[in-house]
């Protein structure tokens, strides 16, 4: 039985804690990439926001995504982690991002040094607006994905997928 | 020739060895360096042994026929605890960076002055010697004495390269993982 991708790549344990995947998600880019953890996308294919599609069966129940880079700006150097790329609340369920409030609007992925891991995260709120103010979200860098879980008590994750993405020309090489 | 200047042996001392000089006069290009090697072995002979009639040796002889003589007196030397003499290594070690003590009660390796002296001097030291002191001229010593300071940080940067290095391998192997485990998904479903 092959490991979780999420572990193998250390989403599991560098942005969330383990969890059990509860709710179908799907994140595709321009109507045709389809994400799935691991893939390979350029910085082209990610330029604009992606359709977001979430599961479940219930309108009443809300879901909030957070997309972060772990590895910004150098995966040897995650000085930055994680950058936010974007956040979007009150999701209702079986809709997508577009139904949601956008509490931080979506910034393309710009990688310069070496390959970055881009990982959704959703998570299930207790209700409708329990993430009310964009509170203190001043910089991008720096974000927590845990902290701010548990600061809004949105609990453990109930879906997660990530991509790789990296220069358009390559990596960018190793700079000391 | 020689014997014109048989009379004065400080003289022909200086005439005959390569790169030694009489115990007073200053005629080779490394004075600066022997007259404190001579200090040296005078502070040697003069306070250590006193059975030995040592003194006349240490004027009259040149350097390297003092060293002769003093075959015996250099492992005596050698066999007493180097704390006992302080001005010896004192003057030698302030040349250079510390020495770990075993290495200087080593009977087998060139006492520790001998290491951060000039490499020409320390030749003409021991060429005659070798015979009677059965010291064994340790040219590598210097490798002992290479400071740490400049390693060190170049340890560390090499350490630190090798650490990034291997994790970025590790990150390599992770999607390379990945990729095979959505192979096998695909192929199995």
């Amino acid at each position: 039985m092959p490991r979780d991708p999420l572990i193998v790549s250390g989403v599991v344990g560098d942005v969330v804690d383990p969890f059990t995947r509860c709710v179908d998600f799907g994140v595709v880019y321009n109507n045709r990439v389809v994400v799935y953890n691991g893939c390979a996308l350029r910085p082209s294919q990610v330029v604009n926001q992606p359709r977001v599609e979430i599961g479940g069966d219930d309108l009443r129940t809300f879901y909030t995504l957070v997309m972060v880079d772990p590895d910004a700006p150098n995966p040897s150097n995650p000085n930055l982690r994680e950058y936010l790329h974007w956040l979007v609340t009150d999701i209702p369920a079986t809709t997508g991002a577009n139904f949601g409030n956008e509490v931080v609007s979506y910034e393309s992925p710009r990688p310069s040094m070496g390959i970055h891991r881009y990982i959704f995260v959703l998570y299930r709120q207790l209700g409708r607006e329990a993430i009310n103010a964009p509170d203190i979200i001043d910089s991008r860098q720096n974000f927590n994905t845990r902290d701010f879980a548990r600061f809004h008590n949105l609990g453990v994750p109930v879906a997660a997928v990530y991509f790789n993405c990296n220069r358009e020309g390559g990596t960018g090489g190793r700079r000391l | 020739m020689w014997s014109s200047s048989s009379d004065n042996r400080g003289l022909s001392a200086s005439s005959k060895s390569t790169s030694s000089s009489a115990s007073s006069s200053s005629h080779s290009p490394f004075s600066p360096r022997l007259k404190t090697m001579e200090e040296v072995w005078k502070d040697i002979n003069l306070s250590s042994l006193q059975d030995h009639t040592t003194n006349n040796y240490s004027t009259d002889h040149d350097h390297h026929q003092g060293a002769n003589f003093g075959g015996t007196i250099l492992q005596d030397f050698l066999a007493r605890p180097f704390a006992n003499e302080p001005s010896p290594p004192a003057a030698a070690a302030a040349t250079a960076s510390p020495v770990p003590a075993s290495t200087m009660l080593n009977l087998n390796s060139v006492p520790e002055f001998h290491f951060f002296d000039n490499p020409l001097m320390q030749n003409s030291i021991l060429h005659p010697s070798t015979d009677s002191c059965q010291v064994v001229p340790n040219v590598s010593g210097r490798k002992r004495v290479v400071p740490e300071a400049d390693n060190n940080s170049g340890g560390d940067r090499k350490n630190q390269r090798m650490i990034k290095n291997r994790e970025s391998a590790a990150r390599s192997r992770a999607r390379k993982q990945e990729s095979a485990i959505h192979f096998f998904i695909f192929i199995v479903l």
